[in-house]
């Protein structure tokens, strides 16, 4: 009898345990705080997208930020939680803000027939060699299990 | 007395088990019938391509810009931008509205040089030429992800465009609706169209289209990830995609303002309506650049953990947020050697793994999704 028990108790326990444990799945990855600090020309540069790309044959996973007013960054990956970094290993680093500018041509605007609208070109605000992986003379090495800092001081 | 106690034991854990399981059976439920939308979408582009030996495109679709203005050579406003669903209506048994549309331009051509009636804003007037019913005002539900809250139209505002929940494939590249280039299925008509044959990478590892949750009508800062677009107002071309990622905040909310027009335009083709980029995963966030010609717009849903998307061979996959996403820091075709200056013009494969590979048409890579 307690035999009887016993088993339709453990059966019911591991029948539980499947159905509890069975479709669990983790998405975040482990990452390392990456932060730092951009500046131009000795100040502070805003709107600035930091770019870490693994280096050829490197591990590490792709992270990125946007430049807060004062230059800070805290950069995240696609997998990992918002601002929590990446993953160790060496990186290329590339730092590039593109604008709209004006390029003279008009084109017609859909929404208002007869009216037109200014095309717009993209207008680097920074020097392209931090935009390009093959011209970019920075590189970061993240580290595990502890904060890493980077500062990035960009000149003409 | 003992074997009652077990029993009722048990018989307590099982509705415990299966109360909390009701509502994700609904949603089970809701995942296939969107899933099934998308195949029907799949194979009206099929039945599409019988009748017309080749795909709808993107934009200028040449059906739409024949009608010419009462006179002249040059076409009717706002028919340039007639998305690729209004082209597929007769496939999706709706007739009826596809009829209202042709024969409203029709008149257009005829008589009227411009009528409101025929631009597809998001409160249009419900009369249109001859006084129909405005076509546009229709809620078709072919276009509805039954998961997504905002796909019906908020019962005071009878005069809102219909909405979409699924959006067409514009490819691996960040362009403008309105360019040239097309990395994915629904080129700029005046350029070029598609048929099957252009589908170098193979029908089943390339996408037709994917789901899109549309945005809140009631708020004009929407900043939920999978329904809001970021408003970031840099140039879409040479800027990596990583800079609209780096728009996710905490807790699945946008980092910054956004706005509220994506799917709530069936009938429009410009990105924010009726397109989808692959180059950030499902669930990533989706932003503006310039105006509402230059997006980029991602793929999400309701559902947990991925989107459905449709394959151009008619089947259905559920795609991963955790999809391979490759060099998404870089521009497109960067470490291979593209043009920086004018990435959309790329022709090899793509940078943005396994996602952008099945976003490109003839992109030379035949990877097929997970």
């Amino acid at each position: 009898m307690a035999k009887q028990i016993l088993i339709s108790g453990m059966i019911l326990f591991f029948s539980v345990w499947l159905l509890v444990s069975g479709c669990n799945k983790t998405k975040a990855i482990k990452t390392d705080i990456v932060t730092g600090k951009v500046t131009f020309n000795g100040t502070p540069f805003a709107g600035a997208t930091v770019n870490f790309t693994p280096k050829v044959g490197a591990s590490g996973n792709p992270a990125y930020a946007v430049t807060a007013e004062d230059g800070t960054y805290k950069l995240q990956t696609l997998l990992g939680n918002p601002d929590a970094g990446t993953t160790p290993g060496e990186y290329v680093v590339t730092i590039s803000r593109t604008e709209n500018a004006p390029s003279g041509k008009k084109i017609s605007d859909p929404d208002h027939p007869g009216k037109t609208l200014d095309e717009m070109r993209p207008k680097e605000v920074l020097p392209i060699k931090y935009k390009n992986t093959k011209t970019t003379p920075l590189t970061a090495t993240v580290v595990a299990d502890q904060a890493n800092t980077f500062d990035f001081e960009l000149t003409n | 007395m003992v074997e009652l106690l077990v029993v009722i034991a048990i018989i307590g854990i099982l509705i415990a088990l299966l109360l909390p399981a009701v509502q994700a059976a609904r949603e089970a439920a809701r995942r296939m019938q969107c899933g099934n939308n998308l195949k029907q979408l799949g194979l009206a582009v099929h039945n599409f391509h019988s009748a017309k030996n080749r795909l709808p495109c993107g934009e200028n679709d040449p059906d739409w810009i024949a009608f010419k203005k009462p006179g002249t050579s040059g076409r009717l406003d706002a028919v340039d931008i007639y998305s690729p669903l209004c082209s597929l209506l007769p496939f999706v048994e709706q007739q009826a509205i596809f009829d209202t549309i042709t024969s409203m331009l029709a008149t257009a051509s005829a008589t009227a040089p411009y009528d409101s009636a025929l631009v597809p804003q998001t409160n249009i007037s419900n009369v249109t030429i001859g006084g129909m019913d405005n076509p546009f005002r229709s809620e078709v539900s072919a276009f509805g992800c039954p998961s997504d809250p905002y796909w019906k139209k908020p019962v005071g505002s009878p005069n809102y465009t219909g909405t979409t929940s699924y959006h067409c494939n514009r490819g691996d590249a960040q362009t403008g609706s309105n360019w040239g280039e097309t990395r994915g299925l629904f080129p700029n008509g005046i350029n070029m169209t598609f048929t099957l044959a252009n589908v170098v990478d193979g029908t089943s590892n390339t996408l037709l289209f994917a789901e899109s949750m549309s945005s809140n009508p009631a708020t004009a800062d929407d900043r939920k990830i999978q329904s809001g677009v970021a408003i970031l107002d840099t140039a879409i071309r040479t800027t990596t995609p990583s800079q609209c990622a780096a728009t996710r905040g905490s807790l699945g909310m946008l980092g910054v303002a956004a706005t509220n027009n994506k799917g709530r335009r069936w009938p429009d083709a410009r990105q924010v309506y009726t397109m989808f980029n692959s180059i950030l995963p499902p669930n990533a966030p989706s932003c503006r650049f310039n105006g509402e010609r230059e997006m980029l717009i991602s793929a999400s849903s309701y559902h947990s953990g991925g989107a459905n998307v449709a394959l151009c061979d008619g089947s259905v996959r559920f795609v991963s947020d955790t999809v391979d996403c490759g060099q998404i820091t870089e521009v497109l075709g960067q470490s291979l050697g593209s043009n920086v200056n004018e990435p959309q013009q790329w022709t090899g494969p793509s940078t943005y793994g396994v996602w952008g590979a099945a976003g490109t048409s003839n992109g030379g890579e035949s990877q097929q999704l997970p």
